[in-house]
């Protein structure tokens, strides 16, 4: 199969489960919420090392809980008490602190994890909470009225919360007592094997520009590009992962190498998302978008089915399959 | 399809106090009208069949509506639990009492203690309600602890008087003593607020979009915006609520109190000029 005149190899990614979080930043300009959204998803590219993995989800939400401007982002971690501590931690020091932010559950579902609800004693006392309950929604139902057709911006759906007030110097932080969980999907993938690193590199960032438009699904790793891919296990008994020999184009003559003659450097994307469904259609967009006259083959890293239970062969996901 | 109970006219010389606990979703759903007709009803000091005094169309569903003025008959839909009941008419006293789930909707007035002791469910009273809205059943400690009640028009005296959780919104003037002894949620004036708001109120927060001058136990904490506060005109709206011009982008005065007690409360004043 060839797309652009790269060869798409007949493989496929292997992906796994991990429990995943949403939530929605809020500030008076789009600019502090994504300062704060930064710093929030920082050290979270992968959790061989960083208790979670965290990006910033798609384009700015239209709606928000607050008429503010919004950024989403995605917490994935292995379980949901690691989940709750990575979340309340990085709530608590980086959107908490971050100038006029507030922060939402984006995630309606039956598990959820305390959030607001911790992190509210750092109002040592003078924090308040506010309870919106499934009657004010019933209100818009009694008036005859839709509520999705609340608020300003026109489609924004009520929604039962609780939320917290925390005094801090410049007003409240505002945020949602608990956040819902699902089972997301980590480890999303595909490998760019370019002619040379320039051309590998423009051919990753248009796969990264094209998967951003993605709703549902984050690039935890640095401008949403692994430079170091990694395979299970290593020579050395304390770690679980190391380089991936077969891609390193510095060792073809050294192991046995996956690597043709004419590729000079290897990028991969890697993709996590609330869904199996979302990190394909990522998956599509991105390779699509990599192929071109720089790029010699696509390919995908899996582990023989071993990792994980997601399994995305390339192909058939680019022919719609 | 919904159970329609139209008012027989010319019943009562004068006005008997009525106990309509009865007229409710939860006795007449899946009723025959023949069922229905057989309910009692506590005219004066006599037992009376709910047939005797209304005509009774269709039947059996969770939506009920109710055709007359109904200002003499108390505790219309009583303890409701489910469904839907309109009242196109004036309610008498303590409609809604201890309601703790669906939809009451009155359509003219409702008189004093509507929705009292509420538990749950939405009060939408598209006229104005009496005094004591939302406060507490007789020999209990606390009025509405969850629920929402709007109030198209005004409310009289001590509205949200010992309010647990929940929201009150009235959309008109609020009487004197609105708040007193809140011990937390929200209550919303969006005409003017009577004097004595929240005294001795615990937590919660009051709020008016109209000037007003809080007692000496609230003292002013400075101008702020509260972003929360979209969530709550959010849902106002798709209730129909109009809401007052710049409430929602505009700053709010908050008064902490009632500082002779827990002092743990607000009342927030809208600041036109913000």
């Amino acid at each position: 199969m060839q797309i652009d005149g790269t060869s798409i190899e007949d493989t496929y990614a292997e992906a796994f489960t991990l429990r995943t979080t949403r939530l929605l930043i809020t500030a008076e300009t789009e600019a502090w919420a994504l300062t704060a959204a930064r710093a929030m998803t920082g050290f979270a590219t992968s959790i061989i090392a960083c208790g979670c993995e965290a990006g910033i989800e798609g384009p700015p939400p239209g709606n928000t809980p607050d008429g503010r401007p919004g950024v989403r982002v995605l917490v994935l971690a292995r379980s949901a008490e690691t989940l709750r501590d990575e979340v309340v931690r990085r709530v608590g020091q980086c959107v908490m602190t971050s100038a006029t932010s507030a922060c939402w559950d984006d995630l309606p579902s039956e598990e959820t994890v305390r959030l607001g609800s911790l992190l509210r004693f750092f109002g040592d006392g003078h924090q308040t909470s506010k309870r919106l309950d499934a009657s004010l929604g019933l209100l818009a139902g009694a008036a005859g009225h839709d509520a999705g057709a609340a608020g300003a911006a026109g489609a924004y759906t009520f929604r039962p919360r609780r939320i917290w007030r925390i005094p801090v110097m410049d007003g409240e932080f505002v945020v949602d007592d608990r956040c819902g969980v699902v089972k997301g999907v980590a480890g999303g993938n595909f490998l760019i094997l370019g002619r040379s690193p320039q051309g590998t590199l423009r051919a990753a960032l248009r796969a990264v520009e094209a998967i951003r438009g993605v709703p549902g699904v984050i690039l935890p790793f640095p401008g949403g590009i692994v430079r170091s891919g990694s395979k299970v296990g290593s020579k050395y008994r304390a770690l679980v992962a190391s380089t991936n020999a077969a891609y390193c184009p510095t060792l073809r003559r050294s192991v046995e190498t996956a690597l043709p003659d004419d590729v000079a450097s290897v990028l991969e994307i890697v993709i996590d998302g609330l869904g199996a469904a979302e990190v394909r259609a990522a998956m599509a967009v991105g390779i699509r978008a990599a192929c071109g006259s720089e790029v010699v083959r696509i390919g995908a890293g899996n582990y023989g089915g071993r990792l994980g239970k997601h399994l995305f062969p390339l192909r058939p996901l680019l022919e719609g399959r | 399809m919904t159970t329609l109970l139209r008012l027989k006219a010319g019943l009562f010389d004068q006005p008997i106090p009525v106990d309509a606990a009865s007229l409710s979703p939860d006795r007449t759903a899946g009723l025959a009208a023949r069922a229905i007709a057989d309910l009692p009803l506590l005219v004066g000091c006599r037992t009376e069949r709910t047939g005797d005094l209304f005509d009774i169309e269709e039947a059996g569903s969770e939506d009920l509506v109710i055709e007359g003025d109904l200002a003499s008959f108390s505790r219309l839909g009583a303890g409701m639990t489910r469904g839907r009941l309109t009242l196109r008419g004036n309610a008498g006293p303590r409609a809604g009492s201890g309601m703790s789930g669906g939809i009451l909707h009155i359509e003219g007035d409702a008189a004093a203690h509507a929705g009292e002791g509420m538990r749950g469910g939405a009060l939408l009273v598209d006229g104005s309600a009496g005094d004591h809205l939302g406060a507490p059943l007789a020999g209990h400690a606390h009025g509405v602890n969850r629920g929402a009640i709007l109030v198209r028009g005004g409310a009289g005296a001590m509205a949200g008087f010992r309010m647990r959780r929940g929201t009150i919104v009235i959309a008109g003037d609020a009487g004197p003593g609105a708040g007193t002894a809140m011990l937390a949620g929200s209550l919303f004036v969006f005409g003017s607020l009577g004097i004595g708001a929240g005294a001795l109120m615990r937590r919660g927060t009051i709020l008016t979009t109209r000037p007003h001058d809080p007692a000496s136990v609230f003292p002013e904490s400075g101008l702020s915006r509260f972003s929360y506060l979209a969530l709550y005109y959010d849902a106002l709206e798709a209730a129909g609520i109009v809401l007052p011009a710049g409430a929602r982008h505009a700053a709010y005065r908050r008064h902490v109190g009632d500082l002779s007690g827990a002092g743990r409360g607000e009342i927030l004043v809208m600041e036109p000029s913000s």
